[in-house]
């Protein structure tokens, strides 16, 4: 087994949604949609796990779950040493601020309403209601420059800023409580080339700064391939392959896993 | 042989509260019946636009500057084989009035869009759809011969048991299979010209490589004029000829995939490169910085601020396109000037007999 523990420990985690009933019902199909079907893996300290797989695959699902944006049916969550489904509400916000969340659409899921200093400083005002004002507008700025935006971003509203900058906007306020845990699901699918690379650097660097561990969501693994430790190829709800991300690209076992590489539009090396 | 189409200084402009911005600026281009030009380009870079100028569709207060000629039907026969050329055989898109456009777009030009589900109609069968296409194209044909070339077109876009899927609706489609839908819908009308725009960032990864083999095989095919619109240079180099690669409304660098993608000379270009992930680990460099606002342009080159090789003349003027080799072209100080280019290159013939 590992040397190294794990943060995150995942078993037999299942999740299934009733289909259409009545007139849209599709008679060639079972009355239930597995998203997740049965699905174990585990995540260590400081590793970034990542999750590839196509559209319908489960992965975002998978995501949400580790999250507990959505309850499973069944199977089990460990994360740090405790259960998280079964954990008390208290305790589980108390674990929350060690998980958080960065989405993919940087336009949608920033309040359109709310400052930038506001959307930032949010988490520490639910999960630390202690600290002063003052205290947490010095802790908002820091993060800011440390994702790379300036002084003034904090005063400005997110419909200011471009995709990539609201991308870091959205990593700053998952980063303000200083998690654990980070789930990105997708965070550079939004944006363009030049500034996805961006994104992806500094994700790396603030990992090995925070000493954080991800488990990255994508459809690419051209991405995923950047950034990975380990690699899981997910496909109609289950990993066809967990592996070490070199291997998983370079000595793929699985078919599905050949496929996806053969489909990748080939880049002419310059 | 004339190009299918040629762009000569195709400028677009339009009106912000900030004064008249260039979307698409000075653009020089050509693309031969049978031939896929890549358009890359960020978000910003004006490529949908020039698409759109292309069929007619720009905003209400828009204008448009410069040359686009579109080769007439004769002119593709004579180039197939024919040895006398019509008279009349070029057509200016750039001044065409909005009666005459009903004659190119979606007949001689069509235009495949990103999202299948939003160009679809939700609530219509996918062959009345395509019915819809093929009647705009020829009116007063009767619905069984309607309904026949309906099946041709999806035939062609490889769409299994044509008779079955023409009764479905949409969502009853995969996201793949409505693509096809569209670029049937777009072949029902027998184009020369195909855009596609985007047409498969919104698929899976494995979907995508069979509708750009689709796409492939119809343009040598039909000898479709293809032009391709994307930001991923992975699907450049797989579709493309030629590719031109675009920067806040302008051309930075033109040239044969091999050339532009195996060779770059813009910095733009060669970033770009740098910045898109490959299955390779630690090759990653991103561009610093962003695209600038079209209404807060730098006064030389577009890229210099971001440029990690530009020089003090860079920030002075808009470099001209200059001739690397062959086809190869690059707007860069960093490229010599060999004196004979400007912005529109020696090779490009002009088409004779402009009315």
């Amino acid at each position: 087994m590992n040397t190294t523990s794990s943060l995150l420990e995942v078993r037999n985690l299942k999740k299934s949604y009733a289909r259409a009933a009545g007139v849209f019902a599709d008679p060639d199909r079972g009355q239930r949609f597995i998203a997740v079907d049965d699905v174990s893996f585990e995540v260590a300290e400081g590793e970034t796990l990542a999750i590839v797989g196509e559209s319908g695959c489960g992965k975002t699902t998978l995501a949400r779950m580790v999250m507990r944006l959505i309850e499973p049916d069944s199977g089990e969550i460990v994360f740090a040493g405790r259960k998280l489904l079964t954990l008390p509400s208290a305790e589980m916000r108390q674990q929350r601020r060690a998980m958080q969340m960065i989405f993919q659409d940087p336009f949608a899921s920033l309040n359109p309403r709310m400052r930038v200093g506001e959307i930032v400083a949010e988490p520490l005002a639910i999960h630390e209601e202690k600290i002063s004002g003052s205290e947490r507008e010095k802790s908002v700025a820091a993060m800011l420059a440390r994702v790379g935006l300036g002084q003034e971003a904090a005063r400005r509203y997110p419909h200011e800023f471009s995709g990539g900058q609201r991308q870091r906007i959205g990593i700053a306020r998952a980063l303000i409580l200083r998690p654990k845990l980070v789930v990105a699901d997708e965070p550079v699918s939004a944006l363009d080339v030049s500034v996805g690379a961006q994104v992806l650097m500094l994700l790396q660097e603030l990992q090995r700064e925070f000493g954080l561990t991800y488990i990255f969501i994508s459809h690419s693994l051209p991405v995923v391939a950047q950034v990975a430790t380990r690699i899981a190829v997910m496909r109609a709800g289950k990993f066809v392959e967990l592996g070490p991300a070199e291997q998983v690209l370079h000595q793929p076992r699985h078919e599905y896993t050949k496929q996806l590489l053969a489909a990748v539009p080939e880049l002419p090396h310059a | 042989m004339s190009p299918l189409l040629e762009l000569n200084g195709l400028t677009v402009e339009l009106p912000t509260s900030s004064g008249w911005v260039r979307p698409v600026n000075d653009v020089s281009l050509r693309i031969e019946a049978g031939e896929c030009l890549g358009l890359v380009g960020e978000s910003g870079s004006g490529k949908t636009m020039l698409a759109l100028a292309l069929m007619g569709l720009l905003p209400e207060g828009s204008r448009v500057k410069g040359e686009a000629w579109l080769a007439e039907k004769d002119e593709l026969a004579a180039a197939n084989g024919a040895q006398k050329k019509s008279a009349t055989n070029c057509r200016n898109l750039a001044v065409l009035a909005e009666r005459d456009w009903r004659t190119v777009r979606g007949r001689e030009i069509a235009m495949v869009f990103q999202e299948p589900m939003t160009s679809l109609n939700p609530v219509m069968r996918i062959g009345a759809q395509i019915d819809e296409a093929v009647r705009a194209h020829e009116a007063g044909l009767s619905e069984r011969e309607t309904r026949r070339r309906t099946l041709e077109a999806m035939r062609k876009a490889s769409m299994n048991e044509p008779e079955a899927r023409a009764e479905q609706f949409p969502h009853q489609l995969s996201g793949g299979l409505r693509q096809r839908a569209l670029i049937a819908m777009a072949l029902a009308t027998s184009p020369r010209l195909l855009i596609a725009d985007e047409p498969t960032t919104a698929l899976d990864v494995t979907v995508q490589k069979q509708i750009l083999d689709l796409l492939d095989g119809l343009r040598r095919e039909l000898k479709l004029g293809l032009l391709f619109i994307t930001h991923d240079l992975g699907v450049v180099a797989q579709v493309a000829d030629r590719v031109a690669v675009m920067y806040t409304g302008r051309v930075v660098e033109e040239g044969t995939v091999h050339d532009v993608l195996g060779a770059p000379r813009h910095p733009y270009t060669q970033g770009l490169l740098a910045a898109s992930p490959k299955l390779e680990r630690g090759a990653l460099r991103p561009i610093e910085g962003t695209v600038p606002q079209l209404t807060a342009l730098p006064p030389g080159c577009p890229f210099e601020p971001r440029c990690p090789l530009r020089l003090p003349e860079c920030a002075m003027a808009v470099p001209n396109l200059r001739h690397v080799s062959g086809d190869h072209r690059a707007r860069c100080v960093l490229v010599p000037e060999t004196g004979m280019v400007t912005t529109v290159v020696p090779e490009f013939t002009t088409p004779k007999n402009r009315p």
